[in-house]
C-alpha cells in the first residue's frame, strides 16, 4: 500500500466523514437545490457501500469529471436566480460530493474536512436557534473525529474521543475570548430574500386569517425593556397598515408602498419630533422575511445601530434596510404621548377613504342612517362603538364562512368574529362616513418572560384600526377591546376560556395543559431568549460598550493595552496546556537526566531508542558516538539502570554521577560539533 | 556470567557445539525452578542437551519415551502385590527422578500428557489415594516435534503454559557442524563431569527468589502483560502465570549474569522464550518464528512511566 492512500472497504473514517457530510446536506436541506441534495446523498450512498464491501471500484475520475461539468453548468444556469450566497452553498456542497466519491488518499481527506467545517459555517448562516447550534456543535465533533482518526488510526476510537474532547474543552476559553473580543464584521453577502411566504402577518388580510394566526404559537420577537413596562392594554405592536380595501380583503395601498419605496430611493426619510416619556426597550426579532419591525405607538430608532438600519415611514411604521432573515436585535423608543398628527400627505386621506363601488348594501344604508343622526365624527364614533360593545356582538376564534357581502353578513347575520372582522367592519363604516380610516395589524399584548422581558407569539396577533380626527391625527381604536374586554385586559387566552371555546382548537390546550409542559416550554423560551440576547445579540455595539465598560474612555492606547492582555491571556492559557510539567507529575530527576541526554546522543547519531531498553540503546549507539561521549554515556546509563532498578531509596551518589556524566556527554558532544562545522 | 556456570557452559557447549544462548536459557530455566519445553525436528540435540544437563549438576536422570500407547502407570508407577509380605508395594516409575527427559512428549495420548503435567505442577504423584512426593528439585524437559509431523497430540495451550520457558535449537551454523563431525571423527564424546552439586543448586534456586525487581521493571511486565490483553492482534493474551514466570525467568537470567536486580534487558532476554508458546494459537503453530513476542517487545517502551 502506498503511503498517504486510505483503503477504501471498512475505513472507519471515510465512513464517519461521509455521514457527517450527509447530516450537514440534509440540515441544508432549504438553500440546497433539490437536485445538489440527491448529488451529495448519491455520493454518501456510494461511500457507505464501498465501506460495507458490496462494492469494490470506487468511481473513476473520468465519470467524476464528466459529472463535474454537467452539475456545473446547471448550477451555472440556475445561479441567476439563486444569488450569489446561495450558489456558492450549492456549489460548495455539489463540489463536496463529488471529492467524496473520488476521496482516496490523505489529501482529498483533508481537502474534504476543510470544506466540511465551511459547510458547517454555513449552516451558522441560515439557522442560529441555541438547538441548531448544539447540533452543528455535535456535527463539529463528529468531523473532528473523522479528521483525528485519519491521523491515528490505530487509536480505539474512545480514546480518540476522549482526547478529542479535552481538547476542546482546552480551546473553549480560548474561543471565548476570541469571540469577546474579534472584531465584529458586517456581512459581506446580501441574504437571500424569502422564497416562500414565513408564518406571520401579511400585506393582505383576510378578516379570518388572523385567526388562523392564533393556531400558532411560534415566538414573534422578544422585547427587553430598560425601564417600567406598558400596561397590557396599551401593549398594541404596530407592524402594518392596510389602507387599500376591495370589499373583501385590506391590504397594504399600492400607492403607499410606490411613495415608500420612491422615498426610500431618494433617501427622505420621515423624521418624527418626539417628546415626553418613552418606553426604551430593545427588540429581538426572529426571523420573518420581511421587513417591517413591531414597535409601540410612535417609535424612533434608540440607537445608532439601529437608526443606520431601520427606515422610518410616514405611516409611523419602522421597516429595515434588509429582510428580517435571522434572528436580529433593535433598539426601539417609543412615545405614547405623542399624536401621530404629524405626516400629513395630500394622498393620506384620499387613500384612506377609498371604497369598493359596490356591496354590502345593508352596510352602506345603516351608515348614511347613522351619519344623519350624529353628524359630528367624535359622536358617531362613540355610537359605533357602542354599538359593537351592545348589539350583542361575540369575539370567536372560528368565524363562520362569509363569502358574500362579508361586511353586511358580520353585523346583521352572524354577529361572532375575531379581532380583523371588528376592524374591517368599523374602517369600512368609519369610510363611508366619509372619516379617513385604516386597519393596522401587528400584536397585542405579549407574556411576561422575566420582569422586563415581554415574549409576543403568533397567536397574539391582532387588527385594530386607525382614524384620522383632524389635528389629533390617526387616532387608534379597537372595536375588540369593547366586545371582548378580557383579549385586551389579560390576552387572547382568557378570552377564549371566557368564550368556552372548544379547546381542540385552542393553540394554549396542548402546551399548557401540563404544569410541567408549562414550565418547561417557559424554561426553553427563557434560554432561547437568553441565547439569543447575548450571543446572538452581541453585535459591535455591544462589544463597543463592553470595551468601554473595562476601558473607560477608548484610547488607541487603551484597546492596544486591552488587545495584548488577551494576546497574552491566550498565550498563558495555551502555555498551560502544552509547557510540560503542568499536566503529568514531574518524572523522577535521573529520568530526566537519561532523557535529555537521549534526545542529544539521538539526534547526534540519528539512532532513535525505539522501545529498547537503556543498556542496549548504550550498546547500539557507542560505536556511533566521539570516544569520550560514548564513554560517558555508558557511565550515565550505568548509574541511571542502577538508580531505576536497583535501589528503591534515592541514590544520591548514582544521580551525581550521572549529572556529571551528562555534562561531559553534552561537552563531548559540543565539541564534536565545532569540530565537524 | 556467574562464575560457577562458566564450566557448566563450557561442558556443555562441547556436546552442543554453538548454542550458546540456548544453553543459558536453559540454565535459567532451572534455576528459576521452571519445566523447559524444547521444540525442534528430530536429531537436532534436544536430547543430548537435557541429558549433559542433568550430569553437569549431577541430577539422576531418567528418559521416558512417548508413544501413542504409553500409559499414565508406565510413567509413574504401579501398585504391585508382593506375595511374601501380602501386601502391595509401590513400584516408582521413571518419573521420580531428578530430571525427567519427556521424550517427544506430543506423540503420547492426552491422558498421559495431562498425568504428566499434573506431576509437573503439583511436584507429586497419587496413587491408588496414596500422595508419592517427587525428588527435589524436580525438573522436567519436554522435547516436541513441530506439531505438523505425522502422529502427534499437539499440546493444549492449558498444558503449554505449564512450561516455564520453550526453546528450540535450530540447525548449527557451518561452522558448530563442522567443529562436531570433526570431534566426533577424533574422540568419543567424554563424559560430563558434575560441575555444580545438586544441593548447591537447590541453594541457587532460592538466592534468584531474592533478586530484586525493581517497580520499573515490575511496571514494564505487566505492561507487555496488559498490551497482549489490550491489542486483538494477540490470539492468546498472556495469563497472570505467564507474568508470574516472565518475572522468575527474568530473575533467574539476571542471576545468572552475576546482577542482584533485574534490568528490562532480562526481562528481553527471556521473553521470546517465556511468551512465544504462550501467545501464539494452534493454528501458527507450524510458525516456527518468535513474531508475536517481537512485536509485543517493539510496542512497550521500558522506559515509560
Amino acid at each position: 500500500m502506498k503511503a498517504g492512500r486510505l483503503p477504501i472497504a471498512g475505513n472507519r473514517n471515510s465512513l464517519i466523514i461521509a455521514l457527517v457530510f450527509a447530516v450537514l446536506s440534509i440540515s441544508l436541506y432549504s438553500p440546497l437545490m433539490l437536485w445538489v441534495l440527491l448529488l451529495a446523498l448519491c455520493a454518501v450512498t456510494v461511500r457507505v457501500a464501498l465501506y460495507l464491501g458490496w462494492y469494490h471500484h470506487a468511481p473513476n475520475h473520468r465519470t467524476v469529471n464528466l459529472l463535474a461539468i454537467l452539475s456545473a453548468s446547471t448550477l451555472a444556469w440556475f445561479s441567476s436566480e439563486l444569488g450569489f450566497l446561495l450558489s456558492m452553498v450549492n456549489l460548495l456542497v455539489m463540489a463536496c460530493s463529488l471529492k467524496l466519491m473520488l476521496l482516496k488518499n490523505r489529501r482529498d481527506f483533508l481537502q474534504l474536512f476543510i470544506c466540511g467545517l465551511f459547510i458547517l459555517g454555513c449552516g451558522y448562516i441560515f439557522t442560529q436557534t441555541l438547538f441548531s447550534a448544539l447540533f452543528y456543535l455535535a456535527v463539529l465533533v463528529a468531523l473532528l473525529i473523522a479528521q483525528f482518526g485519519a491521523y491515528a488510526p490505530r487509536m480505539p476510537l474512545k480514546q480518540q474521543l476522549r482526547q478529542l474532547l479535552t481538547l476542546c474543552v482546552q480551546a473553549s476559553p480560548i474561543a471565548l475570548v476570541l469571540f469577546i473580543v474579534l472584531p465584529k464584521l458586517p456581512p459581506m453577502w446580501q441574504m437571500p430574500a424569502a422564497k416562500s411566504a414565513a408564518t406571520g402577518l401579511s400585506e393582505k388580510v383576510t378578516p379570518g386569517d388572523i385567526a388562523r394566526l392564533s393556531q400558532s404559537s411560534d415566538l414573534v420577537f422578544n422585547a427587553t425593556f430598560n425601564n417600567a413596562l406598558p400596561d397590557m392594554k396599551d401593549r398594541y405592536w404596530r407592524a402594518l397598515t392596510l389602507e387599500h380595501f376591495d370589499g373583501k380583503s385590506w391590504q397594504v395601498s399600492p400607492l403607499r408602498k410606490n411613495t415608500r419605496e420612491k422615498q426610500q430611493w431618494m433617501n427622505m426619510e420621515f423624521a418624527p419630533a418626539v417628546s415626553g416619556p418613552a418606553y426604551q426597550y430593545q427588540v429581538i426579532a426572529e426571523p420573518s422575511g420581511q421587513r417591517w419591525l413591531y414597535a409601540m405607538d410612535l417609535a424612533v430608532p434608540g440607537d445608532s445601530a439601529s437608526r443606520a438600519a431601520i427606515w422610518q415611514s410616514n405611516d409611523y411604521l419602522l421597516i429595515a434596510h434588509q429582510p428580517l432573515m435571522s434572528k436580529w436585535a433593535y433598539q426601539v423608543n417609543s412615545y405614547p404621548h405623542v399624536p401621530l398628527n404629524q405626516a400629513s400627505f395630500p394622498f393620506d386621506q384620499r387613500i384612506n377613504l377609498q371604497l369598493p363601488d359596490n356591496g354590502n348594501p345593508k352596510t352602506r344604508q345603516w351608515v348614511s342612517q347613522l351619519r344623519q343622526r350624529y353628524p359630528e365624527d367624535g359622536a358617531l364614533l362613540n355610537a359605533l362603538m357602542d354599538h359593537f360593545a351592545n348589539a350583542g356582538f361575540r369575539y370567536t376564534l372560528e368565524p363562520p364562512v362569509m363569502p358574500i357581502d362579508p361586511v353586511d353578513t358580520f353585523l346583521f347575520e352572524h354577529k361572532s368574529g375575531f379581532c380583523s372582522h371588528y376592524a374591517s367592519a368599523m374602517a369600512y363604516a368609519l369610510r363611508l362616513a366619509g372619516i379617513p380610516a385604516r386597519m393596522v395589524t401587528g400584536y397585542h399584548g405579549g407574556s411576561l418572560l422575566t420582569d422586563q422581558v415581554l415574549s409576543v407569539h403568533q397567536y397574539d396577533a391582532h387588527a385594530w384600526i386607525e382614524a384620522h380626527l383632524g389635528d389629533s391625527g390617526w387616532v387608534r381604536f379597537d372595536p375588540t377591546s369593547v366586545v371582548a374586554p378580557a383579549r385586551i385586559r389579560f390576552g387572547l387566552e382568557q378570552a377564549i376560556n371566557e368564550s368556552g371555546e372548544s379547546y381542540t382548537r385552542n393553540p394554549f390546550y396542548g402546551l399548557k395543559q401540563f404544569a410541567l409542559l408549562a414550565e418547561l416550554n417557559h424554561l426553553f423560551a427563557n434560554i432561547d431568549y437568553l441565547w439569543s440576547r447575548w450571543v446572538l445579540g452581541f453585535n459591535a455595539n455591544r462589544q463597543q460598550d463592553l470595551f468601554q465598560w473595562l476601558l473607560g474612555s477608548l484610547t488607541p492606547l487603551r484597546l492596544t493595552l486591552l488587545f495584548l492582555a488577551v494576546l497574552a491571556l491566550i498565550a498563558g492559557l495555551l502555555a498551560l496546556y502544552f509547557l510540560p510539567g503542568w499536566r503529568k507529575p514531574a518524572r523522577p530527576k535521573h529520568v530526566r537526566l537519561y532523557q535529555q541526554a537521549e534526545v542529544l546522543v539521538s539526534t547526534h547519531t540519528g539512532q532513535a531508542r525505539n522501545n529498547q531498553p537503556v543498556g542496549a540503546y548504550c550498546a547500539k549507539v557507542s560505536p556511533l558516538l566521539p570516544e569520550t561521549a560514548a564513554q560517558q554515556f555508558k557511565t550515565l546509563c550505568n548509574a541511571f539502570e542502577v538508580i531505576e532498578y536497583k535501589s528503591s531509596p534515592p541514590n544520591t551518589s548514582a544521580l551525581l554521577a550521572m549529572r556529571r556524566a551528562q555534562k561531559k556527554l553534552f561537552r563531548a558532544l559540543k565539541h564534536s560539533h565545532s569540530s565537524v562545522a | 556470567m556467574r562464575a560457577e556456570f562458566q564450566p557448566v557452559v563450557n561442558a556443555l557447549s562441547q556436546h552442543i557445539i554453538g548454542k550458546q544462548q540456548q544453553i543459558k536459557l536453559a540454565l535459567t530455566c532451572l534455576l528459576a525452578n521452571g519445566h523447559l519445553l524444547i521444540e525442534d525436528l528430530p536429531g537436532m540435540g534436544k536430547t543430548t542437551l537435557s541429558h549433559s544437563l542433568a550430569r553437569a549438576f549431577g541430577m539422576d536422570f531418567s528418559r521416558i519415551q512417548f508413544t501413542s500407547d504409553l500409559l499414565p502407570s508406565d510413567m509413574l508407577g504401579v501398585n504391585i502385590y508382593n506375595t511374601q509380605q501380602n501386601a502391595f508395594q509401590f513400584r516408582p516409575g521413571p518419573v521420580f527422578s531428578q530430571l525427567v527427559l519427556a521424550d517427544e512428549i506430543n506423540r503420547a495420548s492426552p491422558k498421559t500428557q495431562s498425568a504428566l503435567l499434573e506431576a509437573m505442577e503439583e511436584q507429586q504423584v497419587s496413587i491408588d489415594g496414596v500422595t508419592h512426593p517427587l525428588p527435589q528439585p524436580f525438573f522436567v524437559i519436554g522435547t516436541q516435534n513441530p506439531s505438523h509431523q505425522a502422529g502427534t497430540y499437539p499440546l493444549p495451550e492449558s498444558q503449554l503454559d505449564r512450561f516455564l520457558m520453550r526453546i528450540s535449537l535450530g540447525y548449527p551454523s557451518w561452522e558448530a557442524e563442522k567443529a562436531m563431525l570433526e570431534a566426533s571423527s577424533i574422540r568419543r564424546n567424554p563424559d560430563i563431569e558434575t560441575c555444580v552439586e545438586t544441593q548447591s543448586l537447590v541453594t541457587m534456586q532460592d538466592a534468584v527468589n531474592k533478586v530484586h525487581c525493581s517497580d520499573a521493571v515490575i511496571n514494564y511486565i505487566l505492561k507487555l502483560v496488559a498490551l497482549s490483553r489490550d491489542d486483538i492482534g494477540y490470539p492468546n493474551p498472556l495469563s497472570p502465570r505467564a507474568s508470574k514466570a516472565l518475572m522468575q525467568a527474568s530473575k533467574a537470567w539476571a542471576y545468572l549474569h552475576d546482577r542482584p536486580y533485574v534490568v528490562p534487558e532480562d526481562v528481553q532476554a527471556v521473553f521470546v522464550s517465556v511468551a512465544e508458546h504462550r501467545l501464539r494459537s494452534q493454528q501458527d503453530e507450524r510458525n516456527q518464528d518468535s513474531i508475536l513476542s517481537r512485536r509485543l517487545l517493539e510496542s512497550v517502551d521500558p522506559l515509560a512511566a
